[in-house]
């Protein structure tokens, strides 16, 4: 049996169940709004939710995609015993995620998120190239239209951030140095692009794809924001194989079997941004013909 | 926008380059998608789709 | 030196008298002219430098023209010294999860769609289309919908005659009741009944045509289209018959309703046993590459091939039709279109 951790409205998890169908593989797909319960039953943990149940034995393998495991905690009134059973309980929950993070699996719960400046470190550390970067409350060490400030949150939207309306941290650039001083910020070095390039790394295999905007102001900067008269062009691309083999000593190090990587290309240099273990990688799939889905059905 | 938000704290620098776009709901951008509910994928959010080419001619 | 890189979704056919440019992502395809198809291969061969230089003061004009509109096009782009080697082409591959991806019913009575029902699901069918010559009442469309709740079909097409009862409150109870069905054509329709906004949680459409099962199979600039999934399913199978199974009117099992061989009977088989029978799958990997004068044709990924209806005039050594479609009134020789309905040869199709 294969479990699958997602949220409600992930297409990608729709295509690879597709898959398991057609391989005949059986799965348990969790949602984001399950609570389970921990059950035994003779002998055997067994879990439960208002729409799944299953033993923890009868699973084989784990794709943690989105969302997560979560659990129904039971509170009790009496401090003491609050305070006992709130680690009885914890202890339980620990052994079971472990249990499940110790099988076959794809992405897991407890390292779905990773810290950015540890990871631009770690690929320091492996050989990879990174625009210099740090961090600063003022503006003293920048240089202006040279340097780039971004988040080191995972999301950059603030959702109702005043009346209807969300706000977006995209990366920009810092034309003109600040008389204030401000919280720690991020900052890097701006570099030309040629183009950028989005990495699937699924289990040591590489399958990239190179994001051109061609002079286009509005993208030139952040991808993200996406020109829809006429968007990026979105083609199939290899690294050259010793930027292969430097992501994969990363991954092991962040000890992630799953992952995207974002990269940028300037010249002969490939300058390595971040990596998100749980990115979209359905555009990557579809605009390089890549057989993504299939692969990660096969693997489970 | 409010001074600093109204926040008593500092924030980072990007918030001073923040970009607003209308809600979610208003994004015009967006296609609609119709959700389905398919028991043998076990999902709630099973989007129709139209097919990716013609299936029959005849018109 | 510089050189050209053409971009790798970026598919060049190549026709009898012309050529097809195909942009898989941006989903447009254009016609040039032949030579331009020479220039692309010799972009490929050698730098932008060389190659002007090979050509007289004349074509050199020519060829930097051909040369802006692949950079404006934006078909590839320019590198120095060399071809940027990490572009590695695009692979043409087509994997489809579902036995079978389609299937086309001639409606005769609802019973037929609730036996199908379970072959729907283990076959993982995604779309049906659903032709009716009875003309279907609210309730109908309704209870069509319904029967394939939950099911694992994405999207439910339907032909049905138009009639009286057919207004603005019909649709809309339609509109509030069903949700697999994405789109919907009334026809026999001489006027419509109410201007169609773009409101309803389907496409609506009315049309005069007295649309018969056997309208089917046209092949018409209107019906080609561009995209990825479309082009490598053309590019290995059959654009028409690959992955579909179609129940005719008597409840025949068949590769479309509208061909000749049967597969067995609804009544008294299952798809999925009709689908394992010898020969069932046997026009599946017919490609436009094997038909005759198809394979000449630039237009050969786009369009949608039809077995039904062909000119019958060749059979390859495995016993397959291999002609032309019969409605197909394009000419890959002449590069010109042709009421196909008024070719002698195609007169007997007017059924």
């Amino acid at each position: 049996m294969i479990l699958i951790f997602s949220d409600n409205n992930d297409r990608t998890t729709i295509e690879v169940i597709r898959w398991l169908a057609a391989l005949n593989k059986d799965f348990i797909l969790v949602n984001d709004d399950e609570f389970f319960d921990i059950k035994v039953d003779q002998k055997r943990f067994f879990l439960q939710s208002q729409k799944n149940s299953f033993f923890i034995d009868d699973i084989q393998s784990v794709w943690y995609r989105r969302g997560g495991l979560f659990f129904k905690r039971y509170q009790y009134s009496n401090n003491s015993i609050k305070i006992y059973m709130n680690e009885t309980q914890h202890w339980l929950e620990d052994y079971i995620l472990k249990t499940l993070e110790s099988k076959r699996h794809i992405n897991k719960q407890s390292n779905s998120h990773v810290n950015k400046l540890l990871v631009l470190e770690y690929a320091q550390n492996v050989g990879l190239n990174v625009p210099e970067y740090f961090l600063a409350e003022n503006t003293d060490e920048i240089i202006p239209g040279k340097t780039i400030t971004k988040a080191i949150t995972g999301n950059a939207s603030l959702d109702n951030i005043s009346e209807n309306k969300d706000g977006m941290l995209y990366t920009s650039i810092i034309d003109k140095k600040e008389k204030e001083s401000f919280f720690i910020s991020f900052f890097q070095e701006k570099i030309e692009k040629d183009f950028e390039i989005r990495t699937f790394y699924l289990n040591g295999e590489c399958y990239s794809m190179a994001i051109i905007s061609q002079n286009d102001d509005q993208t030139k900067t952040d991808f993200r924001k996406y020109n829809n008269e006429k968007p990026n062009r979105n083609i199939r691309y290899s690294l050259p194989k010793d930027i292969e083999v430097k992501i994969q000593k990363l991954m092991q190090i962040l000890d992630l079997n799953c992952g995207s990587l974002d990269f940028i290309k300037s010249s002969d240099c490939y300058y390595f941004l971040e990596v998100n273990p749980v990115g979209q990688f359905a555009n990557v799939a579809y605009h390089c013909n890549y057989p993504l889905f299939k692969k990660i059905a096969d693997y489970l | 926008m409010k001074e600093n938000f109204g926040e008593k704290h500092k924030l980072p620098l990007s918030f001073k380059h923040m970009e607003y776009c209308d809600h979610t709901s208003k994004r015009g951008d967006k296609k609609i998608i119709y959700i389905l509910k398919s028991e043998k994928y076990q999902s709630n959010f099973y989007v129709r789709e139209k097919p990716v080419k013609p299936l029959t001619r005849l018109l | 030196m510089r050189y050209f890189n053409v971009f790798s979704n970026i598919l060049v056919t190549k026709g009898a008298c012309r050529i097809l440019i195909s942009d898989l992502q941006r989903n447009v395809s254009e016609l040039y002219p032949l030579e331009l198809y020479d220039i692309i291969q010799e972009l490929k061969n050698d730098c932008i430098e060389n190659i002007i230089d090979g050509y007289d003061e004349e074509s050199q004009v020519m060829v930097k023209e051909y040369l802006n509109i692949l950079l404006q096009n934006e078909y590839g782009f320019i590198t120095e010294n060399n071809w940027d080697k990490n572009f590695s082409a695009l692979s043409y591959e087509y994997d489809e999860p579902s036995i079978l991806t389609e299937i086309f019913i001639e409606f005769s009575e609802i019973s037929v769609l609730r036996k199908i029902k379970r072959s729907v699901e283990n076959l993982r069918i995604k779309h049906l289309v659903l032709y009716s010559t009875k003309k279907f009442t609210a309730e109908d469309f309704i209870e069509i919908d319904q029967i394939f709740a939950t099911s694992v079909l994405s999207g439910i097409e339907i032909f049905s005659p138009f009639h009286e009862d057919v207004d603005k409150l019909f649709v809309n109870t339609l509109h509030k009741n069903t949700e697999r069905i994405y789109n919907i054509i009334f026809y026999n329709c001489r006027k419509k009944p109410f201007k169609i906004k773009d409101e309803f949680r389907f496409s609506l459409y009315f049309t005069e045509e007295e649309v018969k099962i056997s309208s089917c199979g046209k092949v018409d600039l209107k019906y080609f289209n561009t995209n990825i999934s479309k082009v490598t399913e053309a590019v290995n199978h059959n654009s028409c018959l690959h992955k579909k199974i179609g129940i005719d009117i008597n409840g025949n099992i068949k590769n479309c309703p509208l061909m000749a061989e049967n597969f067995g009977n609804i009544n008294n088989i299952s798809l999925e046993d009709a689908f394992i029978k010898p020969g069932f799958r046997k026009y599946w990997n017919l490609t436009k590459d094997k038909i005759e004068i198809c394979k000449d044709c630039e237009f050969r990924y786009v369009c949608t091939d039809c077995r039904a209806y062909t000119e019958r005039n060749h059979t390859n050594s495995e016993g397959l039709d291999t002609s032309k479609p019969l409605k197909c009134g394009y000419d890959p020789y002449t590069g010109k279109w042709e009421a196909w309905s008024k070719s002698p040869l195609k007169t007997t199709i007017k059924t």
